[in-house]
């Protein structure tokens, strides 16, 4: 019997057990462990839930697994949790409420939760088998994209020092790894199809920018090139083959050419799917009001046709900030549900009201998470400061650029409020920008006192470029004293530390000390 | 400091050479004296008369009265309607003596105090971690040894100027590591290389911790030694923080995410290197998570294995004058004598034997402050207030409010050396003793046991607290003694405090005029560091406890909004009620200033030095607009000191943290508007029609 008495607590079922379900899960304990919510918990995975967004360094080296693991089974379980990890769900009876899992197990639900996330997606190329969005992608040795804990293992093989590394597209992810991957030691080749990196995050000024960054740490770039082969030897990656019929040849690829949300199930099961489980805005299944979705598998599409809030996406945003948001109000709403009955007992946590509506970012902050180099943007960038004077358009644009010191700022309002940013090599304007964006506030109307944070007249501050800055803090050492020693003959971090003790504390500044390296040696050579 | 009566008896004051100031003194410091004699000085008990005014009346009148109200009270509505306030200024004599009167003579639960607003968060994080709350587990004289001290809310160059002495240290080895949304005075001593300032969005300070304990995991730099043999609960930590990596930190907190890595890395390696420090103030724990701010910055040091190693560790910086010592001998709602937990029945027994009473006598645990305060004057709540060293009125959030709330009672009783705000509106005023008119002890930050000395007679009729509580108890019929002489007070407080966890029993007056340095715990001899070999948990080991940001009472600021910080002043002194009196003080800062940022204030077409009315959800306050760069461009600045319709409390919400009680004073959302000429300022904008 699948129908039990009224009074028996809720049945939630959870399907994906990712960042955001691991979130979810956190809201809802309290529920769960006074019996008021029962929880089952569906991962095609067998490992509980980690945090993606460190994969690429997880797979380089620079962290462990330990740090990922964002839930502890053990836990959970002794809390009333119930999970079945490493069995997929084969099937949904929506008429009945139940899922069947791969080895025929049934389990009813009241409410049931999508969580699937994202599989990486994968170009059409000659050499590899087809990889249908959505689904995760069947690859020959020496090839591998970046998602899960497998493919951080086979990218670890993949990239040691001086292993030739060739990485496909220029987004945020492909970004991250070639800079991550060089500064390992690997030889990178970076391919993309744009005309510069970053081509939907950045414009072109901010783009040339970065493509310098790139240059100066070795990685060389392959621009407006499209990708059509993959030549393998012996089963095994060798070269990737371009349009053009040239050939860039090395010991591994990776694959970063974005996302697609994991729909199979909920389009098996009836449900309407578009990009994503299409989601009305209280995260509801347009077709079932028990089935939710949240997270990377979820696309928010009411039945509006200009709904302002419904934006329209093509990938997920590979950012996690937007799935931990909407698992915070789905748990609120779901808890809210229950209390229909019990009283919200916390005033610390606010149920949504009735007329509330799940969080939706529909053009979150990109931060690049590589080090040497700050790049963070956001919503539109493609306007330029003149378009907005002819027209009607009635937003403002302000832009500071200074591509010899790598530093470039763009702000784009509406009323006052960002609606669109790039901020290149300006760390704390950046930072800023980034909380005005997030939290809608109004920027002063003199945008140029924003970018005093990262000046020398700013109050705390001091030149970070002049020769007295202190750039090894441990030790004292000015950047003054750290050019005399280049002048001097010491051409090297480790060098230059035994002659100054400069990056021989917490090695902090040796990024500093490398860029003094660069900046003074190419001027003495010119 | 150290007092000199003259030949016309005029008191004048020198610094002392103590380890805390070497002799030095602030502003407040040099002229205190000015105070003693002030003509504001209360020198007779005043009775609220029929038509509204305060008149003077004799003693014995006063305690009738007082006797009166108690006992009507407490007939009509029970014991616990009548409560008790006191103050972290108070001596250990008198806040020891007032928690005694309150459970013995007046049977009530209801005490407790305005080191709520203070001490308290960073007090319950460090009992949930070690077990013992002590500002400074080591001398403060330690941290001039340090290459790297991080200090978190604190802007002690302000507040505390003698102790910048001790930071020389760290910022000649350039490792002054400054977290505040000011460019505060403590904050520009990192500039030029001494170290780095850290300005987050008011409100993050816990993201931005768990974002730097992030990288710490992240880049494999704990302390797994340290960790294995005195701690527990390290799993769930690297857990916990799992999802703030530095990029999402830095969206949160407007801090760089590489500043954040540096951070990390820096106290790393000072760790291995010479000495670390981590310092928290009230600029994290006034929120309604500074417990858990707190914590976070304990798991900090704790990963870094410095609590309880000979050149590192953890403390907190006390803001009152006895900060310490008031929290640790019964003021508060939940604590008997000794630190002892008013519920734990070994602790009821013991303070009970050495009182003289029943246990079963012995109240439990009461309300803390914002609770307490939220229950005056309700039909079934608390319907007469006895308020000891505490200008509520100004020093408590959501003042607009509180004035109802006061106004409801049946009957108020202030004891206080001038008519403070509070006091103004009591129906019974007390004029009790100023510091250079009182024996006594303080403890200081590092829990160091100091005595304080009459040297001069009070000025009229005015009383000390000890002979008012002795006097009270008699009348009401007490069934244990209250000595009215703070020493015969302190030698009963060692009885009740031995074997609690703030042991004073080997401290006496005899020693502490030797000059002896009594840092607590001292049955035979002092403690000046603790943690050295264990923690003060049951089996010993520091408790790392998971925590994980929580929603604000006012969502993050958009549009127009800014976020208020209050705090305070070089220049003042907590409620401003003895500060705003001294004319050198009062000149150099005589009416509130809103910091504001010229870029927000530009936008807002508000000028330097005009009059400007600050809107919360609580009510309004009138101040003048002070122009800085100093400040974030997102939030404003408001010290409390301030009265009346300046009063930056009327903005501030009374919803507490769940643990310490502590309210939120650091990120109430507001609205800046300039007054226009044809408003007239003050009178229009009381709160009250505003609210």
């Amino acid at each position: 019997m699948l129908l039990q008495h009224a009074r028996r607590a809720r049945r939630l079922v959870i399907i994906g057990f990712g960042p955001v379900a691991s979130r979810l899960i956190d809201e809802l304990l309290p529920a769960v462990r006074d019996h008021r919510l029962q929880l089952l918990v569906i991962g095609a995975e067998s490992q509980p839930a980690y945090n993606r967004i460190m994969i690429g360094e997880l797979a380089l080296g620079s962290i462990d697994q330990e740090l990922m693991i964002m839930s502890d089974l053990q836990e959970l379980e002794a809390d009333g949790v119930r999970f079945r990890l490493g069995v997929p769900v084969t099937e949904i009876d929506r008429d009945r409420r139940f899922v069947t899992l791969a080895d025929g197990d049934q389990y009813a639900y009241d409410e049931l939760i999508f969580a699937t996330g994202a599989a990486a997606r994968v170009p059409r190329l000659a050499g590899l088998p087809e990889c249908p969005p959505g689904q995760d992608p069947m690859l020959p040795a020496g090839v591998t994209v970046l998602r899960d804990l497998g493919d951080a293992e086979r990218l670890a093989t993949m990239s040691q020092r001086g292993r030739e590394l060739v990485v496909l597209g220029g987004g945020v992810l492909g970004m991250e790894l070639a800079l991550t991957a060089a500064e390992a030691g690997a030889v990178v080749t970076l391919v993309h199809a744009g005309r510069v990196p970053m081509e939907r995050n950045l414009d072109p000024t901010a783009a040339a920018i970065v493509a310098r960054h790139l240059r100066r740490r070795r990685i060389r770039i392959v621009a407006d090139a499209r990708a059509a082969a993959v030549r393998l030897h012996e089963g095994r990656f060798a070269g990737l083959g371009l349009a053009d019929g040239s050939q860039i040849s090395g010991d591994g690829l990776v694959v970063c050419c974005g996302a697609a949300p994991r729909t199979g199930l909920a389009a098996r099961s009836g449900l309407l799917v578009d990009v994503g489980i299409v989601v009305d805005h209280q995260l509801r299944t347009v077709d079932d009001a028990t089935i939710s979705a949240i997270g990377d598998c979820a696309q928010m599409r009411c039945a509006e046709d200009d709904c302002e809030r419904c934006v329209a996406i093509s990938a997920p945003s590979g950012l996690i900030g937007p799935g931990f948001a909407q698992a915070e109000w789905l748990a609120a709403r779901l808890l809210a549900d229950r209390h229909q009955r019990q009283p919200v007992e916390s005033p610390a946590v606010r149920s949504p009201a009735s007329g509330d509506d799940a969080p939706c970012d529909g053009a979150p902050v990109m931060i690049l998470k590589t080090p040497g180099l700050s790049v963070v943007s956001a919503g539109s960038v493609d306007l330029d400061p003149l378009d907005c004077l002819v027209g009607e358009d009635d937003r403002r644009v302000a832009q500071w650029s200074d591509p010899e010191l790598g530093r470039y700022a763009k702000m784009i309002t509406r009323g006052g409020t960002l609606e669109g940013l790039i901020c290149i090599g300006l760390p704390r304007t950046a930072a800023e920008l980034t909380l005005l964006y997030e939290r809608g506030s109004e920027l002063p109307s003199d945008r140029s006192s924003l970018l005093r944070h990262d000046g020398p007249d700013h109050a705390s501050g001091t030149d970070p470029l002049g020769p007295d800055a202190t750039v090894c803090r441990c030790n004292g050492v000015s950047a003054g004293a750290i050019n005399a020693a280049i002048d001097d003959g010491h051409r090297d971090v480790t060098a230059i530390g035994r002659a100054t003790r400069a990056g021989t504390g917490c090695g902090t500044c040796k990024d500093r000390i490398c860029e003094l390296l660069r900046t003074r040696t190419e001027v003495v050579v010119a | 400091m150290t007092l000199t009566r003259g030949s016309d008896d005029a008191v004048t004051v020198t610094g002392r050479d103590f380890p805390t100031n070497r002799g030095g003194l602030c502003r407040k410091g040099w002229t205190a004296a000015e105070l003693i004699r002030h003509p504001d000085r209360l020198t007779r008990p005043m009775l609220r008369d029929r038509h509204g005014d305060l008149r003077p009346i004799g003693w014995d009148r006063a305690y009738d009265v007082i006797v009166e109200q108690i006992r009507r009270t407490q007939r009509d509505h029970g014991h616990d309607a009548v409560a008790v306030f006191g103050g972290g200024g108070l001596t250990n004599e008198k806040a020891y003596l007032l928690g005694k009167f309150a459970r013995v003579a007046l049977g009530t639960a209801m005490i407790d105090y305005n080191g709520r607003f203070c001490m308290s968060s960073a007090a319950a994080a460090a009992n949930r971690a070690f077990g013992i709350d002590r500002g400074l587990p080591f001398p403060v004289a330690d941290l001039d040894r340090a290459n790297t001290i991080m200090l978190l809310g604190s802007n002690v160059a302000d507040t505390m100027p003698p102790f910048v002495q001790h930071l020389a240290g760290a910022v000649a080895a350039g490792g002054l590591i400054v977290v505040d949304p000011r460019v505060s005075a403590t904050a520009r001593l990192t500039a030029g290389g001494s170290g780095l300032h850290l300005q987050p969005a008011p409100g993050t300070d816990l993201e931005l911790l768990l974002g730097i304990t992030q990288v710490l995991f992240a880049e494999k730099l704990i302390k797994n030694d340290y960790l294995a043999r005195r701690a527990v609960g390290v799993g769930t930590i690297r857990r916990s923080v799992a999802a703030l990596w530095p990029e999402r930190v830095q969206s949160i907190t407007g801090v760089p995410a590489d500043t954040i890595r540096e951070v990390a890395r820096r106290l790393a390696w000072a760790a291995d290197h010479g000495g670390c420090y981590l310092l928290t103030g009230r600029g994290v724990e006034q929120h309604v998570n500074g417990t858990d701010t707190a914590t976070a910055a304990i798991n900090l040091a704790l990963l870094l294995g410095l609590p309880g190693s000979p050149d590192s560790g953890y403390g907190t910086l006390t803001g009152q004058g006895n900060g310490q010592g008031g929290r640790e001998h019964g003021q508060k709602s939940d604590q008997l004598p000794g630190y002892r937990k008013i519920t734990d029945p070994a602790a009821r027994d013991h303070v009970a034997r050495v009182w003289g009473v029943d246990v079963d006598q012995l109240p439990g645990p009461g309300l803390p402050a914002v609770q307490l305060l939220e229950r005056l004057g309700r039909p079934d709540g608390v319907r007469m207030l006895m308020v000891h060293g505490s200008n509520l009125l100004v020093s408590a959030p959501d003042a607009t409010r509180l004035q109802r709330r006061l106004a409801d009672l049946d009957f108020l009783v202030v004891s206080d050396f001038v008519l403070s705000e509070t006091a103004l509106r009591a129906d019974l005023v007390l004029p009790v003793l100023q510091w250079a008119e009182e024996d006594g002890t303080m403890t200081n930050l590092e829990g160091r046991v100091i005595r304080r000395r009459a040297v001069i007679e009070p000025p009229g009729q005015a009383k000390s607290e000890l002979e008012i509580l002795q006097e009270l108890a008699r009348r009401l019929g007490a069934s244990s003694a209250f000595p009215a002489s703070a020493r015969e007070v302190f030698e009963e407080l060692r009885l009740a405090s031995a074997g609690g966890i703030a042991d004073y029993s080997g401290i006496d007056y005899d020693l502490l005029d030797r000059d002896a340095a009594a840092h607590w715990p001292y049955r035979s001899e002092s403690t000046p560091r603790l943690f050295t070999d264990s923690f003060g948990t049951a089996d010993g080991k520091a408790v790392l406890v998971p925590v994980r940001p929580s929603r604000p009472v006012d969502a993050p600021p958009s549009g127009r909004q800014l976020t208020l910080i209050t705090g305070r002043l070089l220049e003042h002194y907590q409620s401003g009620v003895q500060t705003r009196r001294i004319p050198e003080l009062d000149h150099a800062v005589p009416r509130a200033r809103l910091q504001i940022h010229p870029a927000a204030a530009a936008r807002l077409g508000i000028d330097d030095g005009d009059e400007v009315l600050v809107r919360s959800d609580r009510g309004a306050a009138v101040c003048w607009a002070e122009l800085t760069t100093l400040i974030r461009q997102d939030s404003v600045f408001l010290a409390f000191h301030f009265a009346e319709d300046a009063s930056a409390n009327r903005l501030t919400a009374a919803v507490a943290d769940p643990i310490s009680g502590m309210p939120e004073f650091k990120t109430s959302n507001v609205t800046v508007e300039r007054v226009t000429s044809g408003q007239s300022g003050g009178a229009q904008f009381d709160g009250e029609e505003v609210a």
